[in-house]
């Protein structure tokens, strides 16, 4: 598999990083990125009227659980992957809207937290951080004209979510995940006030 | 906004149109006028309707990728295009190589977007490569397997296989061969059909003769 490096989105650099932390802080990680988007899953939730958004948040808060003391199973981590992965649209659903793609990009990346907590493998939190990026090229790409794909990186929602990953990164072996997830879930705010205001579908 | 675009075009008029430009070129360069009926056009449905029954079919009669032996006998793909005779055998040649380009492009998602979308390359007489993927279109990691000679097909919301026929209505490319990462549905089978292409019997590729 190759790293994907645009601007200054580096999967190269994520993947480095990740495997020198601790298992758990990749998790952390992880779920960072998947709280960054969820919000965008809420709106999908909202406007389309399909998916499962508590299931979906359900997922994500167990995800945050990884470096609580309570006991989890792998079972039920598992289990919850399952829920969080049977909630990524196809391409081919006869349900498939122009936010699909959004719903697409959140529950995957909540499933790839999890995933990373089962397989305790950087490549699974790399496979997060690739989920809020190509949600923020699908933002860029929405007005671009035919045959056309934008270079992003100006892009507001680019600049926002390649930020909140870099801020994941940094934090996520800070030994305070609240104070990660409260960063995460401010970025999460201001990406839904960029698709509300215009910037998005 | 996409929600504006896609409410306004409606999709079954953007395949229509995809087919109808497809058609044309053909038929102003000489080639066989496929029959065309528009009513019909109308009436697809550009989702995908496979079941997992109609997958497995197709996945137990996989041509591709085709033997070492096939593609080092192959011939170059366009010469073979205008070659009259079996054509079945040659298209499958020359769509092995479409579909090696489709599984790498389809290749740069991650797992999870690999079992949830789809990827096209298409091969056109005038050269260039049309690639599209369905539903969101061409990802990131995607593009950054393209090269400026090829041209990124882009439909919100359409198959894979359709976007590509429209690209390539869009940039007067007169289709050849198409390949995707996964059996061609009954929709754009349909979509297919009517712009005087032929579909292999494994459903993992298609065909426009010339």
């Amino acid at each position: 598999m190759s790293a994907l490096i645009v601007g200054d989105y580096d999967e190269g650099a994520i993947k480095e990083r990740l495997m020198a932390v601790a298992p758990d802080c990749r998790v952390l990680f992880a779920a960072a990125c998947a709280e960054l988007i969820f919000p965008a899953y809420r709106h999908f939730v909202q406007t389309t009227g399909t998916g499962d958004e508590p299931a979906l948040r359900a997922a994500l808060d167990l995800a945050w659980r990884v470096s609580h003391e309570a006991p989890v199973t792998p079972a039920q981590v598992d289990s919850q992957r399952e829920t969080a992965e049977a909630l990524v649209p196809h391409d081919d659903d006869d349900s498939w809207s122009e936010l699909s793609p959004l719903a697409q990009n959140a529950a995957a990346a909540v499933t790839y937290a999890l995933r990373a907590w089962l397989s305790a493998d950087a490549q699974d939190g790399v496979w997060a951080a690739r989920q809020v990026y190509e949600l923020a090229d699908f933002i860029a790409q929405v007005d671009s004209p035919a045959l056309e794909y934008v270079r992003a990186d100006t892009n507001s929602a680019v600049v926002l979510l390649v930020g909140g990953i870099a801020s994941a990164l940094a934090g996520c072996d800070s030994g305070n995940p609240s104070l990660l997830r409260s960063q995460s879930e401010e970025g999460g705010r201001r990406l839904v006030e960029l698709i509300d205001g215009g910037d998005g579908p | 906004m996409i929600g504006r675009w896609l409410r306004e075009a409606r999709l079954w008029a953007v395949v229509a149109l995809a087919v109808l430009a497809v058609v044309l070129p053909s038929a102003t360069a000489g080639a066989a006028v496929h029959a065309y009926d528009m009513p019909t056009v109308v009436r697809v449905d550009v989702h995908r309707h496979h079941t997992d029954e109609t997958r497995a079919g197709h996945l137990s009669d996989v041509p591709w990728p085709p033997s070492p032996h096939e593609r080092s006998a192959s011939p170059p793909a366009r010469t073979r295009l205008l070659t009259p005779g079996p054509g079945l055998r040659t298209a499958t040649n020359s769509a092995g190589g479409l579909g090696a380009r489709a599984n790498e492009i389809h290749g740069a998602l991650d797992p999870i977007a690999q079992n949830s979308r789809t990827t096209a390359v298409m091969s056109t007489r005038e050269g260039p490569n049309v690639i599209a993927s369905g539903g969101r279109d061409l990802s990131p990691a995607q593009r950054a397997l393209t090269g400026p000679e090829d041209v990124l097909g882009k439909l919100p919301g359409a198959h894979a296989e359709v976007t590509a026929m429209d690209a390539a209505a869009k940039a007067g490319l007169t289709p050849a061969e198409i390949a995707a990462s996964r059996p061609i549905c009954p929709a754009c089978e349909a979509a297919i059909t009517e712009s005087g292409g032929q579909v292999s019997p494994s459903g993992w590729w298609a065909w426009w003769p010339g």
